[in-house]
């Protein structure tokens, strides 16, 4: 794993994803995430971000408009191909119960036709803090937290430049949320990735991001660096978001004096 | 050796020819459902249809099932010119393996489609590819589950092959059915202690297999389905074909004690002869004669009034003589199975009384029924009050009993005896006729058909004249009374014989044996 290589940009163009009857989840989305930044896509349940994150992986194909990854449009290739070039952490983890640690990690190599090593799962159980040891467990016995670490270990096994998380940290604590996303941010640095995250936690978002995007109603509503977002400047639906961690810390502030 | 150490000597040759035609099914079953169940679990729709369709299957008995198989291949078999056999294994193994398919089908939709959404989208999601996806993910994963229907399967298909009796495959229903018609316990008892034995035996190696796969314990697969491989193995040994399998003869018989005695006597002629004879016992009326025609069987005994009304379609009565001349005119053109000849004696309905009752009210024939019988009550075997013979023999003597009630025939001839009934539809040839001192009323009009027992043989043996020679010498030699009291011998609570040691009896009294 080299620590110069730069994940690709990725560009929607008028994505579209409407459903039968009537719903639409992405209306016409145009939008481009520059290479090696980390995007959050900030939006309340049912805004359509994780759709949006989907059509990008091809777990979601849209109605209208494309989706490119570099320069290449993601229906070139098949989609289980384009899918092992990405990484894709979710907040249900899918750890597969009947395969240990080791071979949950090794699952994207192996699927290629190739093999981990032991020492190639001890480093990537090494890159998301995690004993050499846990190796051989089942993921039975493990807690929320290091199950989401060994997912996103098997997402970093292929070494793929992209990768996409959607609401990775949705079912952990708030200790374990925070420690797991601050050793993701220091993965993305270190190695150079695009990362798109989806979250419905501004604090999160804020913390962690490059750029947040806010979606509502399948539509992108504001665009801004996180300082910016802070600062007022995100428009009217991102201020109402920013609102409520921004109180929260008052509030806090104003218990600690 | 006791009479139940005696039943099990049947039992390996039977039991193998039972863990084929289960097994085969049960292979047949797998490979049809299991695709099926992944087609399913994708789609809802066809999930409907399939599960709707084997769920509907389950619901036809599984004696009609079989049965049903009979026509179906027949005319198929008629659709392609011939060459499908319509009896013995293929309609066993179709109807059983029909049979399989839903336990089977069902625990695999339910386990495909309850598998947690986010394994599945962590496969996708990963790059596996649907065959990936269903190899690594989704069978490991379905395995304990698809596993427990198997062993449900698998046990129904076993307990259900018993029936294939009835469509002339060999199973351990072979004993079930000769032992319940000839009330040979011990035969009954150990053909259902082995099937329940075969069934529980196989059941819990899959269990083992079952625990196997969900605690992930290889080395416990491995070794269950070794023993099971072996066990299967050894269990056909008796089917493994050996030197001189050609010379093998297979007598046919229908389920009642009659029937097994003269199979055995056809079958120690021919052993005599030099050949080596098997038998098919218990198959069904409606069957049998297909069985001559293709074939799967060489011999057997007919009754001339069956193939008349039967097979012919006649519902005129003609003289016996004019009956087995046109039987055997029709049965050489149509279908190439040669009348050999008539035994002797007449299996007819027959009515009975009581000899001391018939005497005191001064009745010897039907038409002297016809004034006493509203003082009397009447009983017949279960299907006579809805045969034709009855019909006609209203049409001739117009009999008004008190009451009529239909019997199991054991209990109608009790019924008699016990004077809850006065008259019975007997059966000519049968021995409690003379046990019981019964008197036979005549049929001055001559309403009842002929129901001489007439040999039949098979296409191919009707050529063979070594095989007719050997069994020429029971034309015209078996007496009424000879018979009767060979079924007798069977057809007893006390001291009763088995149909082999009746057939002996039998040789020895006609001159057969010395």
């Amino acid at each position: 794993m080299s620590q110069d290589s730069r994940g690709p940009a990725v560009a929607f163009t008028g994505v579209t994803k409407s459903y039968p009857g009537g719903t639409v989840a992405v209306d016409h989305v145009s939008v481009e995430i520059a290479n090696g930044s980390f995007v959050a896509l900030v939006g309340a349940s049912g805004s359509g971000k994780s759709t949006l994150l989907k059509t990008i992986n091809r777990l979601v194909d849209p109605t209208s408009g494309s989706v490119k990854i570099g320069d290449e449009d993601v229906t070139l290739a098949s989609p289980h191909a384009l899918r092992r070039r990405i990484g894709y952490v979710f907040q249900n983890i899918g750890l597969f119960p009947h395969m240990s640690v080791a071979e949950n990690i090794a699952i994207g190599l192996r699927i290629a036709g190739g093999k981990a090593t032991g020492d190639r799962v001890a480093e990537l159980l090494a890159l998301v803090d995690l004993p050499a040891d846990f190796a051989k467990r089942m993921p039975s016995a493990l807690s929320g937290g290091q199950r989401q670490r060994v997912g996103v270990a098997r997402a970093l096994a292929t070494e793929p430049g992209l990768m996409l998380m959607d609401e990775p940290f949705g079912a952990l604590d708030p200790v374990t949320r925070d420690q797991l996303g601050t050793s993701i941010r220091a993965l993305h640095d270190r190695l150079g990735l695009t990362t798109i995250m989806v979250t419905h936690d501004m604090a999160e978002a804020l913390l962690l991001a490059d750029r947040v995007l806010v979606m509502e109603r399948g539509r992108i509503v504001a665009d801004a660096t996180p300082r910016d977002l802070i600062a007022g400047k995100g428009g009217a639906a991102a201020d109402a978001l920013v609102a409520v961690p921004r109180e929260q810390s008052r509030r806090l502030a104003a218990l600690a004096s | 050796m006791s009479p139940f150490l005696e039943a099990m000597t049947r039992v390996p040759e039977l039991l193998a020819a039972h863990l084929l035609v289960a097994g085969s099914a049960l292979i047949l079953g797998l490979i049809i459902s299991l695709p099926l169940a992944v087609w399913s679990a994708r789609h809802p729709n066809v999930a409907r249809v399939t599960l709707g369709f084997a769920s509907l299957i389950q619901t036809i008995p599984s004696l009609a099932l079989l049965a049903l198989f009979y026509p179906l291949l027949l005319s198929l078999s008629t659709l392609v010119g011939g060459g499908i056999p319509a009896l013995g294994f293929l309609p066993s193994l179709l109807a059983l393996t029909l049979y399989a398919l839903l336990p089977i089908l069902r625990n695999g939709v339910t386990g495909l489609t309850g598998l947690d959404p986010a394994v599945i989208e962590a496969a996708d999601g990963v790059g596996m590819t649907p065959a990936q996806k269903l190899r690594l993910v989704e069978a490991p994963l379905v395995a304990p589950v698809l596993m427990a229907g198997i062993r449900t399967a698998a046990v129904w298909t076993i307990g259900a092959a018993t029936l294939s009796t009835t469509v002339g495959q060999p199973s351990l229903g072979d004993m079930i059915f000769a032992g319940l018609q000839t009330q040979n316990w011990a035969l009954v008892l150990a053909g259902c202690l082995s099937a329940a034995a075969l069934a529980l035996a196989v059941d819990a190696i899959l269990g083992v297999i079952e625990h196997g796969i969900r605690h992930r314990r290889r080395a416990q697969i491995w070794i269950a389905a070794a023993i099971l491989a072996t066990g299967v193995a050894l269990a056909l040994a008796p089917l493994w074909p050996r030197a001189g399998d050609d010379k093998i003869v297979t007598i046919g018989a229908k389920g009642f004690s009659e029937q097994y005695i003269l199979a055995r006597l056809i079958g120690h002629r021919l052993e005599r002869a030099g050949y080596r004879v098997r038998y098919r016992e218990g198959l069904g009326s409606a069957v049998v004669f297909g069985a001559l025609k293709g074939g799967d069987i060489d011999a057997y005994v007919e009754y001339s009034g069956t193939i008349w009304a039967n097979e012919m379609r006649r519902s005129d009565v003609p003289e016996r003589a004019t009956m087995l001349g046109g039987i055997a005119a029709w049965a050489g053109k149509t279908s190439g199975v040669k009348l050999l000849g008539a035994l002797g004696f007449e299996n007819a309905y027959a009515f009975a009384m009581r000899g001391d009752d018939a005497k005191k009210r001064g009745i010897t024939s039907l038409a002297d029924l016809i004034a006493a019988a509203p003082d009397l009550n009447f009983a017949a075997d279960l299907e006579f009050l809805e045969r034709p013979e009855w019909a006609a023999v209203r049409r001739a003597y117009p009999l008004k009993f008190k009451t009529a009630h239909a019997y199991n025939p054991t209990f109608m001839y009790r019924a008699l005896d016990s004077k809850q009934a006065d008259v019975i539809s007997a059966f000519s040839s049968d021995g409690r006729i003379a046990a019981q001192n019964l008197a036979v009323l005549g049929d001055p009009r001559r309403a009842i058909p002929g129901y001489d027992a007439i040999l039949l043989l098979s296409p191919a043996r009707a050529k063979d004249a070594r095989f007719a020679a050997a069994l020429a010498p029971l034309v015209g030699h078996i007496p009424v009374e000879a018979m009767r009291e060979a079924n007798y011998m069977v057809d007893r609570d006390e001291g009763k014989a088995s149909p082999e040691q009746a057939a002996r009896w039998l040789e020895k009294k006609i001159g057969l044996l010395e």
